[in-house]
């Protein structure tokens, strides 16, 4: 009775403990298209860009740009911009560089293939405040799971009127691939009865350095209200693990800061507390947020996004992982040099038929050949490990520093 | 055979009476006793005289006839009697109506065509305790005619006069109260045992009550003053079940609409979860009150929000009454008297919450002797003792209750569960003094603590505290007064430790401190007012974090304190116009004033109120007043009785809030937080129109009601989308106020007696809520109405015991409710480069329906009399179905892909034993 007692106790509490949270597939109720407008016009003299999109069903996992939308911001003081899409991205950029102005009131204004009009409440350009130190730093913090490198940054504002930042990065690392490879590899005369072939070798300049460059993902965002000084303080911007391939190599980072008015600032924030984890204090209230815009028929539509003005300075630093005393961290794959002999074409002397497995490789791998010896030994790689260009660009950036 | 209906056969008895003239009788009686005085007569006459040798003892007369007729001597015998007779040819029938029907000969009986009716009241056999009926002792006495019939009765009404004794003592019994079954007539015996009601002629029901006797049922017919002695036995055993007894009809007769009582004793037999007995959860089956889910606290009273309920154990607000987040509840079962939930008619002396009351009174200890109870169970172990400190004069009861999951958890070899936390405990100690017959106080200290992990790097804990001290006075039979000092404390914590530099300490607490006071005075028969005065002070340190470790980049946050002052004065008339028409007008007035010391932010009007909308900050010094809100609170209440079982109330209640509960989540957790109403944050308001229609059919114990009600609320509270409550020292920029409506039926049937027991409760019941605002920001769902969280339109139950013998009985529960709203993903989007979900207006759509079945097999021990303890064994089963009945349904964000998570808690069939036993 008593061991009953206790298997029901226990049981209960295995309950309370892990067994009352599991996920489960969704299944989107009642799909409304909804117009997601994202966009940041700074004070850069440039191309400036709208991103229109379409909100999609929960199981569909695709991206619906929006097309053929007639897109213009207009300024107070007369100017209009009209914005075309660019085929290739999905976004719609400027047809003529600007930059936003100090004292002018600017408002977005779309209409929809669908002949829907949209418009945003007037924006202007918040304070400008340029970004401060941008600095790297080891940390080793194991009880965080972190061992690497932080990127951090140190503004200050001594106006006191930017209080709202948000920061986006882009991060260019060489990439040097380990195996280069010399050579072209082409299969000819392939029988496939009897299994034989010949391997063509086209000598080529083996493609050993790129540069990567991504862009920051999310919503990274800091305020200085909280604090008593104005001035944003050791804030994290990456973190980059000391494992990280990255920085095999030279790694570069442009960080963006952008100067937020309290109403953008609140739209990214609750966006962005809406998609993530709940710590423990906080727990938000779930809906549909609201940003500034609007549609003209008809104001009870809802129409996602913010049309945000914003001052952005930026700065750049480079660094090696050598300069913080870590290892060489790993390449970004695990390479699997295999060393082939066309002459092994059986299996009975208790291992695999080499010929075959070459064959394989070569053909539906994209496996890449480093060198060959004795004419018939072949020497080969994935192709991420030798031709930097199959994961990278081969095209240095023109601000690149090495 | 002659078809005469016995009532007119009285009629013709008469007639016979008055037309016989027999021969003279000649004869003299003194101090004779009256069985001798008949027989000599009936020596004399030559009739037969047909009687009931009782009627006659004690009687005696002392009378000298000559030349008399029979009727002269007889009427001369008789004259201080009840005794009627009929002279019928050579027979002489003597009469003392009670016996009538049952003492004529046979073939009058059946002479009669529409007596039976008539013999059906009084073939009552008397049944002293039915099989069935638990315990309960009732005593149902044969019929008594009182005053002698005469031909030409002018009266409307009798004064009927006795004594009750105690059977066994032979002493007056005190305070009994003899009534009308339908109540409308009472009286209550003095000291001496002496009561004098008046009742109308004819037949009347009358039962008598007092807590610790049986409860006698005597039908009498009036046909004159006179007399009625009973002999009561006391019943100590039964005393729980009269308690249950005394509300009887009070459902009926009571001018208070919305009113639910619930009796320990009868939920005993209800299935449980993990063996727990539990009044609150008892109280979620009855319509009109709901929970948003298994493992939820807090209430939801006929539309309004968890934080709406006053919920006082002994006169203290309990502010979390829950165990385990609401899987049990912190009132031990044990020492429970009695809980009574007002959710309509809320009486005057109480006030601060919009929706209702929940008067939890822990039982007076016994006086006489020690006694106790307990139960063991697969959680927890509970004993409660009740001990006398001055034989009937005072006594002291304590429970205590704890779990011992910890201990459980901490011997498992499963890595995980080992560093559990789980436990909880509380304790109550009541002490009552009668110092006399005028005075007498009473103190309650209650302490509950909860401590448990929900992940296993962090602990929470919350424990409410309560004091409370009464003092009775009684000036004289018509006036009284109470003295109530009381203070309530709930604190909790959250302990934080897995990532050095994240770790932290952070605790909020809540004290309130209130002094009450009371008069209750009889101004006369159909005035009986209440009237007093209350204020409390409340002193809320909302929260504050602080690192723990030196590695932690934990700021340390201290949100200021949060003051208030709650005062109000009330005044209550039960207004009896007529028999039928009863009112109860109630004024309470309550003045709130926000206290220093404080810093304010002003806001620009029109404009979101956030860091930037600040046009002014103002400090306030200790003690100032930082703004004052109030107003008149009406309750008033009328009954109007349309039968003696049946009857139609009304009701109209405003009530005021000025302390608010803030929590995004659907439910009441514990780190919500408790905020007053300051300079940005106004009271709540509601008020209630209500109907209601009550039938009771006594003879087969079945109540039935009928309730509709509209509420509309003003200033609720609620949350901007993304509000974040915890730390925020300008939680008013996170809020928005806006209106709430609320309106539904409840209807209720409940067989209180039998074999099958138990209720069958539906409602339909909506709760709406507008948050409109010239700002979008402020806006939600267009500023239309949209459901609460916690609206479940249909919402049915049904709880059922049948005794199968004296020792076995099963019970069962049902419930199905509507799912409640959510707020749900609709789609996905890309912002920011990564997958985000588009939300649907707020609460747009609904988790699934809940539905649980609970089964439960109870086992009496032996009813041998002598023993040590008195036992019993309830083996339940919860969730027999397996329903897996989602509690709730949050999205989360993972690496860009949107995942879903329900929660559900128990979704499998939960057996459970638990051991109860009484000394």
């Amino acid at each position: 009775m008593m061991n009953r007692i206790l298997y029901i106790a226990l049981f209960s509490i295995i309950l309370f403990q892990t067994g009352c949270t599991e996920s489960f597939e969704i299944e989107s109720i009642d799909y409304e298209s909804v117009l997601v407008v994202e966009n940041t016009v700074t004070n850069e003299m440039k191309h400036q860009v709208v991103k229109l999109s379409r909100t999609s069903t929960l199981e569909n996992p695709e991206i619906l740009t929006e097309n053929n939308a007639t897109v213009t911001v207009s300024g107070s003081n007369g100017e209009s911009f009209n914005f075309s899409k660019d085929s290739e991205t999905g976004f719609y950029v400027s047809d003529q560089e600007f930059s936003a102005q100090a004292n002018i009131t600017y408002t977005l204004n779309i209409s929809t293939q669908d002949g829907r009009q949209y418009t945003s409440t007037a924006v202007k350009l918040p304070e400008t405040v340029e970004i401060g130190e941008v600095f790297a730093e080891r940390i080793s913090d194991l009880t965080q799971n972190k061992d690497g490198v932080q990127v951090l940054v140190n503004t200050e504002d001594p106006t006191g009127n930017a209080k709202y930042f948000r920061y986006e990065y882009e991060e260019t690392y060489k990439v040097v691939a380990p195996y280069p490879s010399p050579y072209i590899a082409e299969i000819v005369n392939y029988n496939p009865s009897a299994g034989t072939y010949d391997v063509n070798l086209t000598p080529r300049e083996p493609e050993t350095v790129c540069y990567s460059t991504e862009n920051s993902i999310g919503i990274n965002q800091t305020t200085t209200t909280e604090f008593n000084e104005n001035r944003v303080f050791r804030f994290p911007v990456n973190y980059l693990s000391k494992t990280d391939a990255k920085i095999q190599s030279r790694y570069s980072i442009l960080v963006k800061q952008y100067v937020q008015s309290i109403e953008a600032y609140t739209f990214y924030k609750i966006i962005n507390e809406l998609g993530s984890v709940e710590s423990l204090l906080s727990q938000g209230q779930p809906g549909y947020v609201a940003g500034n815009m609007i549609s003209k028929a008809d104001p009870n539509e809802k129409v996602l996004g913010f049309f945000e003005i914003s001052s952005m300075t930026s700065k750049r630093i480079y660094f090696n992982y050598e300069d913080f005393g870590l290892e060489k961290p790993p390449y970004f794959v695990d390479c699997n040099v295999l060393l082939l002999d066309y002459n092994d074409n059986t299996t009975l002397d208790n291992d695999l038929n080499e010929r075959e497995a070459l064959y394989t490789q070569l053909t539906y791998n994209n496996y890449q050949v480093v060198n060959l010896s004795q004419f018939t030994i072949y020497r080969i790689v994935q192709a991420e490990c030798s031709v930097c260009t199959s994961i990278s660009s081969n095209v240095k950036p023109d601000f690149w520093e090495d | 055979m002659k078809k005469i209906p016995v009532l007119v056969l009285l009629l013709l008895s008469t007639l016979e009476l008055l037309a016989q003239n027999d021969s003279n009788i000649t004869v003299e009686f003194n101090n004779t006793p009256i069985r001798e005085a008949i027989i000599k007569v009936e020596s004399l006459t030559a009739k037969n005289f047909y009687f009931e040798e009782n009627w006659l003892k004690g009687h005696s007369t002392s009378k000298s006839f000559q030349n008399a007729t029979l009727k002269t001597v007889l009427d001369g015998i008789f004259e201080n009697t009840n005794i009627n007779y009929i002279i019928k040819d050579s027979n002489v029938i003597l009469l003392n109506n009670t016996y009538v029907y049952t003492e004529l000969p046979s073939d009058y009986f059946n002479e009669a065509e529409d007596e039976e009716k008539v013999i059906e009241e009084t073939k009552n056999a008397p049944i002293f305790q039915e099989e069935y009926t638990s315990q309960t002792s009732v005593q149902r006495r044969s019929l008594v005619t009182i005053g002698k019939q005469r031909p030409n009765s002018v009266n409307k009404t009798y004064t009927l006069t006795g004594t009750i004794k105690n059977f066994k003592t032979n002493e007056p019994v005190q305070n009994l109260s003899i009534s009308t079954v339908d109540r409308t007539k009472y009286a209550l015996t003095d000291a001496n045992g002496n009561f004098s009601i008046r009742l109308p002629y004819g037949l009347n029901k009358l039962e008598t009550n007092l807590l610790g006797y049986e409860r006698v049922y005597q039908d009498v017919i009036m046909y004159g003053d006179g007399s009625l002695n009973l002999e009561l036995v006391e019943n100590t055993e039964a005393l729980d079940e009269v308690v249950i007894e005394s509300t009887k009809d009070a459902n009926i007769r009571d001018a208070v609409v919305g009113v639910t009582k619930i009796d320990i004793e009868s939920i005993k037999t209800i299935p449980l979860v993990l063996g727990e007995r539990d009044i609150l959860k008892v109280a979620t089956t009855l319509p009109g009150i709901k929970t948003a889910g298994e493992g939820a606290s807090g209430f939801n009273v006929r539309g309004g929000r968890a934080d709406q309920n006053l919920i006082l154990l002994d006169d203290a607000v309990i502010y979390n009454p829950s165990h385990f987040l609401g899987f049990f509840s912190a009132v031990n079962p044990f020492t429970t008297g009695s809980l009574e939930i007002y959710k309509a008619s809320i009486p005057a002396e109480y006030g601060g919450r919009l929706s209702s009351v929940f008067d939890i009174e822990t039982k007076s200890g016994n006086t006489e002797k020690i006694s106790g109870e307990g139960s063991v169970g697969p959680i927890t172990a509970n004993l409660a003792v009740e001990v006398p400190v001055v034989k009937d004069k005072s006594s002291l009861i304590a429970g205590f209750r704890a779990t011992y999951s910890d201990y459980i958890l901490r011997s498992l070899d499963e890595a995980e569960l080992k560093n559990s936390q789980a436990s909880f405990y509380d304790g109550i100690v009541k002490y009552k003094h009668n110092i006399n017959d005028n005075n007498s106080i009473q103190g309650t200290f209650y302490y509950s603590k909860d401590r448990f992990s929900i992940t296993s790097d962090s602990v929470f804990d919350y424990n409410n505290r309560l004091i409370s001290l009464k003092y009775n006075h009684s000036f004289n039979e018509k006036s009284r007064a109470e003295l109530i000092l009381v203070s309530s404390q709930y604190q909790y914590g959250i302990n934080y430790e897995a990532d050095a530099n994240k770790n932290f300490d952070f605790g909020y607490e809540l004290n309130e401190y209130q002094a009450k006071l009371n008069f209750h005075y009889n101004l006369s028969q159909k005035h009986k007012l209440s009237y007093g005065i209350s204020s409390k002070l409340y002193e809320i340190d909302p929260g504050n974090i602080e690192p723990i470790g030196e590695d932690s980049d934990v700021t340390a946050k201290f949100v200021q304190r949060d003051r208030g002052l709650e005062s109000a004065a009330y005044l209550s008339d039960m207004f009896e116009v007529t028999d039928k028409l009863l009112f109860d007008l109630g004024l309470r007035y309550s003045v709130y004033a926000s206290l220093g010391e404080a810093t304010q932010n002003v806001y620009e009007e029109g404009a979101p109120k956030n860091e930037s909308s600040v046009i002014e900050v103002r400090n306030y010094g200790k003690n100032e007043v930082i703004k004052t809100y109030g107003g008149p609170e009406y309750r008033i209440s009328a009954r109007y009785l349309l039968g003696n079982d049946f009857s139609v109330k009304a009701a109209f209640n405003t009530t005021i809030q000025y302390l608010h509960l803030l929590s995004t989540n659907t439910t009441m957790s514990p780190t919500d937080i408790w905020k007053l109403s300051d300079l940005n944050i106004e009271p709540q308001r509601a008020s209630q129109y209500s109907l209601g229609f009550y039938k009771n059919i006594p003879e087969k114990n079945l109540e039935f009601s009928l309730e509709g009600y509209y509420k509309k609320m003003e200033d609720l509270l609620d949350y901007k989308i993304g509000a974040q409550l915890i730390l925020n020292d300008n939680i008013e920029t996170e809020l928005l106020q806006g209106e709430g409506k609320a309106y539904g039926v409840e209807f209720l049937m409940k067989k209180t007696k039998g074999k099958l027991n138990g209720y069958f409760g539906y409602s339909y019941s909506r709760s709406l809520v507008k948050l409109d605002s010239e700002l979008d920001q402020e806006r939600v769902n267009n500023g239309e109405f949209f459901p609460a969280n916690y609206d479940k339109p249909h919402d049915f139950s049904l709880v059922a015991n049948y005794r199968l013998t004296k020792r076995y009985s099963i019970s069962t529960n049902f419930t199905y409710q509507t799912g409640r709203p959510v707020t749900y993903p609709i789609g996905r989007f890309i912002f920011a480069g990564e997958e985000q979900v588009l939300y649907s207006d707020r609460n747009q759509f609904r988790i699934p329906d809940y539905y649980r079945l609970d089964l439960g097999i109870n086992i009496e021990g032996s009813h041998k009399l002598k023993k040590l303890a008195h036992s019993f064994v309830n083996i339940s089963v919860y969730n027999v179905l397996g329903r897996n009945n989602p509690y709730s349904v949050f999205f989360v964000n993972n690496d860009g892909e949107i995942k879903a998570y329900k929660t559900s808690i128990f979704s499998v069939p939960v057996p459970t034993v638990t051991y109860n036993f009484k000394f």
